[in-house]
């Protein structure tokens, strides 16, 4: 083997921040807030282009002036989600009034009036027989604002003159915008055209097709923090095993992530900490409550010889949490971390709040989850999804691995942030007393 | 001389306004009844009509204006002659009635203004917004009649009047010819890209007409263009008596002028081709010759405009094959599902439809150095090192390299509280031996002495052998030489000197057993109360 030259450690270099920067920001315009690496992605744009079909499955397409990953879903539950500027996850409605404002520029002049616009957006609200909240009042306003904002920040409307927060101000305020109609037009990456409904898009999209358990693995690996075994099928798991030393090595060199393989299932975890849109450990209340929850509950309910069958342990991907310990963890957390970490006040004084928004947190970070149908079990899987091990193969079985129930369940991963290291008993049993033989001569 | 000036300019405004009025009639409320009329006249030549003639025409051409009455058909007439479309005829007709005296009164014939807009309206309206094919074998045909006329102007005697006439007049009609389509046809071009909205059939015609089509004509005209350009220059110096030796030839029109004597300020428009400035606009347009830029160079601007127009098309359209109106339908379609979903759907759908979300992992990676099985459980494998900032105060105020948890310190004591014991066990253990020394057969040591005291032992026995092997290279005696092995523990103060003598035996009993040595005798002492260190001391440090 010969050794790499500078010039292939630099050109590798370039390729992986590229990459990494298209998977966190899947649209990247020219003149947006990476503008300093979208000449990278230009340069590479080919390589990275072959990259991304072969491995993960998706299109990627470079113009001169923005790049735009196609992802796939992710299926249902999947924890990500749009927020507005202050925090709040957009709700139904803002989500319809998007697409409302999406279907509108879609076919829209290259500039005009915010107000045509809201008009506009009326209009094709009534054609999708949607009952836009009244834009009169100022929820309503804000909803649309709020989608708006979004879009500027993708980069789809410029604010030529004025702002879209326009429409909420009194007096109704105007602004000029300019519509970058090529953008638009690549927001939706789904195949909506295709889809009955709602829930059959969702899982439509997140149907890794032609190149089956392979893609669907990969995608979860790359695009999520944790891949517990029972979240794949018999055949992904299967694949999964087989290859698993290889993929680690291929995503290392690739994407600059480390994989951490159990017996429980595989992480891909990032050294530098920013391939990622949610942070644990993070800073922060929630995110500090999270992890420290995370840690005592694993004290507490790690379960007895855990390990992998193949070794003759007793494979548990989850334990059941009790009712009620999480408060109880999180109450004693709160007296003595609350004033010492100077918690948010408006978390120490509700509980319940607390508790809301950690073990959202910790969902989607996939360190626990509600108890429910599973993967392995045939849940969400796209139609005529094909099911096939290889002839002779054992796959581990997964069967129980996770309790039941509709509680909540604490997964295997989390153990990794559990600081109390397991002193082993010291090999006591000493045999037999002849000394001698232990002379180190 | 002011005030002439400025009297002049008004006589030209009005002029002007007179002039332009002949349009008028094309936006009268009645204007489908004007055209109709006015193209009757045109249909003549140098004929003057009167009311039932033209009457008789317009029913026979049928139409709007059919169904026309002599008197409303009087009132048009007159109305077009206000206008300067018609004129009354001057025509004098003997009358033998009185009623063809009457008719004879109105008689009309077309004036010139009003036939070439009568004209020029017809064309606008039988152009469909069509593309004009533009006639490029033209140039062709303008540069070989631009040699040709070079030739034969340059030869000794000059070129035959009546064919330099035939050749010019040819020469600028077919110029003409191509220079019209050529405008048209990108005007027309220019109306069709500044749509957006091509659909794919149109886009697919357009898209031979621009890459077949527009390529070969810019082509054809940067080909022929300088040689057009080298001919008018061959041919530059000759044109003005050129031009005198046509005027004398035939003078045309000018002759009648001439005649006249200014008597009358007849104006007279030349052929294309008879006056100088029509050859100055023929070499204007291969040739920048005002600083503006040739037509030959705005050609190819308008070209490269065309083209970037074209692509921005086929951009948009390549990817949006389903067309505009469906990803429409389909965006709605999607703001429906939206609407209706529950809140965690709708998330699981916006991530679905726009695949807009970014990776997420985990924070700390494995410790890369230690190799963990594959089987390994997450419950009780390896765990991370969380850094103490963000563990404790959730802040990474004091990043750097992850350092120990806190939540280490009590191991950490523990681990302290451990040495501790073991360095004191250790001391007395040493005490013990110490004090058992040369007495070994009464003494029953404990373990920890006895271990302590193997320690020692196999240390010594190790310095022996190093001696022995000395010994060996310097005076190749043979044996062990055990005489003064020693070992000693500098932080117990403790030392250990074996000797070697036969036939000894020591009996250590111990808590653990018994250990029997022969021919060994074994002297323990302090370090620094031993009078006799030195020497031994180098062996043991060596």
């Amino acid at each position: 083997m010969t050794l790499p030259s500078t010039h292939d450690v630099a050109l590798a270099a370039e390729r992986r921040t590229a990459a990494r920067l298209l998977l966190a920001h899947p649209l990247v315009a020219a003149d947006g807030p990476h503008a300093d690496l979208f000449p990278l992605i230009r340069r590479h744009a080919d390589w990275l282009g072959k990259r991304f079909q072969q491995v993960l499955g998706y299109r990627l397409l470079v113009d001169s002036s923005f790049a735009r990953l196609f992802k796939a879903g992710l299926g249902a539950g999947s924890g990500h989600r749009l927020e507005r500027s202050t925090g709040t996850p957009f709700t139904p409605h803002t989500y319809a009034c998007l697409a409302l404002a999406l279907s509108v520029l879609v076919t829209a002049p290259e500039q005009m009036l915010l107000s045509h616009l809201v008009t506009d957006i009326r209009a094709a609200a009534a054609d999708a027989g949607i009952e836009l909240e009244e834009t009169g009042r100022a929820a309503g306003k804000r909803t649309l604002v709020a989608a708006l904002r979004q879009l500027v920040e993708w980069g789809v409307l410029i604010e030529t003159e004025g702002q879209v927060a326009a429409i909420a101000q009194e007096a109704g305020g105007e602004a000029l915008i300019t519509v970058d109609r090529e953008l638009a037009r690549v927001v939706v990456a789904g195949p909506l055209a295709q889809a009955r409904d709602g829930a059959d898009l969702v899982r439509r999209a997140a149907d890794p097709g032609f190149s089956g358990p392979r893609t669907y693995v990969r995608r979860m690996l790359v695009e999520t923090p944790v891949v517990h075994l029972d979240e794949l099928t018999d055949a992904e798991r299967d694949w999964l095993r087989t290859r698993q030393r290889r993929e680690g090595q291929a995503f290392s060199e690739l994407l600059g992530l480390e994989m951490e393989i159990r017996a429980e299932g595989v992480a891909l975890v990032d050294p530098e900490e920013e391939l990622t849109d949610l942070h644990l450990p993070g800073t922060g209340t929630v995110a500090q409550a999270a992890l420290l929850l995370v840690e005592r509950l694993v004290e507490r309910l790690r379960p007895q010889e855990p390990g992998h069958p193949a070794t003759g342990g007793t494979l548990v991907i989850g334990v059941a949490v009790p009712d009620g310990l999480v408060d109880e963890v999180l109450a004693g957390l709160i007296a003595e971390y609350g004033q010492r970490s100077n918690w948010q006040r408006g978390y120490l004084e509700d509980l319940p709040a607390l508790r809301e928004a950690v073990l959202d947190m910790l969902v989607r970070m996939r360190l626990m989850a509600r108890a429910g149908r599973l993967r392995a079990e045939g849940e969400g899987l796209p139609e005529g999804y094909v099911e096939e091990v290889s002839e002779g193969r054992t796959v581990t079985d997964v069967h129980g691995a996770r309790p039941g129930g509709d509680g909540w369940v604490l997964l295997a991963a989390a153990a990794r942030y559990a600081t109390l290291v397991t002193v082993r008993p010291a090999a006591t049993a000493r045999q037999g007393t002849d000394v001698q033989e232990e002379l180190p001569l | 001389m002011g005030a002439s000036a400025s009297g002049a300019g008004q006589d030209c405004d009005e002029e002007a306004r007179r002039r332009l009025n002949a349009y008028t009639y094309l936006s009268a409320p009645e204007r489908l009844e004007h055209v109709a009329i006015m193209r009757v006249f045109c249909g003549t030549l140098l004929a003057d009509l009167a009311v039932p003639d033209i009457m008789a025409k317009l029913r026979q051409s049928g139409g709007s204006a059919a169904g026309l009455d002599a008197d409303t058909l009087t009132v048009r007439l007159e109305q077009l002659v206000t206008w300067g479309n018609l004129l009354r005829s001057s025509h004098t007709v003997k009358a033998s009635s009185i009623s063809e005296y009457q008719r004879s009164r109105s008689r009309y014939q077309l004036s010139k203004l009003g036939e070439r807009i009568q004209r020029d309206a017809d064309g606008v309206l039988a152009e469909a917004d069509a593309a004009r094919e533009v006639s490029n074998e033209l140039l062709g045909l303008v540069e070989r009649g631009l040699r040709e006329l070079a030739d034969l102007v340059t030869t000794p005697g000059g070129i035959e009047p009546q064919n330099g006439l035939e050749r010019i007049s040819t020469l600028f009609v077919q110029f003409s010819e191509f220079a019209d389509s050529i405008r048209d046809f990108y005007a027309y071009l220019g109306q069709v890209l500044s749509r957006y909205d091509l659909d794919s059939a149109e886009y697919q015609g357009f898209k031979e007409l621009l890459l077949d089509y527009v390529e070969a004509i810019t082509e054809d005209v940067a080909f022929r263009a300088p040689r057009i350009s080298a001919a008018l220059d061959t041919l530059w110096p000759h044109i003005p008596a050129l031009l005198d030796r046509l005027d004398a030839h035939a003078q045309g029109l000018t002759g009648l002028s001439a005649q006249g004597e200014g008597r009358l300020e007849v104006r007279v428009q030349r052929s294309r081709g008879r006056e100088l400035a029509d050859w100055e606009g023929l070499r204007g347009w291969f040739r920048d010759t005002d600083g503006q830029g040739s037509q030959v160079e705005q050609l190819r601007d308008a070209t490269l405009r065309a083209l970037q127009s074209l692509l921005a098309n086929a951009k948009r359209m390549l990817r949006s094959a389903t067309g505009e109106m469906s990803r429409r339908k389909d965006l709605l379609r999607l703001a429906r599902w939206f609407d209706e979903a529950a809140p965690q759907d709708a998330h699981d759908i916006a991530v679905a439809a726009f695949g807009l979300y970014g990776a997420r992992h985990l924070g700390i990676p494995p410790a890369t150095d230690e190799v963990v099985p594959a089987y390994t459980s997450w419950w009780t494998g390896p765990v991370v090192e969380v850094p103490v900032a963000l563990r404790e105060r959730g802040s990474r105020a004091q990043r750097g390299r992850a350092s120990a948890v806190e939540d280490h310190s009590a191991q950490k004591e523990r681990l302290r509280e451990a040495a501790r014991q073991r360095a004191t066990a250790r001391a007395a253990a040493a005490d013990e031996l110490r004090s058992a020394s040369g007495r070994f057969a009464v003494v029953r040591l404990t373990s920890a002495a006895l271990g302590l005291l193997l320690e020692l032992l196999a240390t010594a026995l190790g310095n022996a052998q190093l001696r022995r092997r000395t010994g060996a290279d310097g005076e190749g005696t043979a044996g062990f030489d055990l005489d003064s092995a020693s070992s000693e523990d500098a932080e117990l103060g403790i030392r250990l000197t074996v000797r070697r003598t036969e036939g000894t035996r020591t009996v250590l009993d111990s808590a653990d057993g018994d250990l029997l040595l022969d021919d060994l005798e074994l002297k323990i002492g302090r370090i620094s109360a031993a009078a006799d260190g030195e020497a031994e001391a180098e062996v043991s440090v060596s």
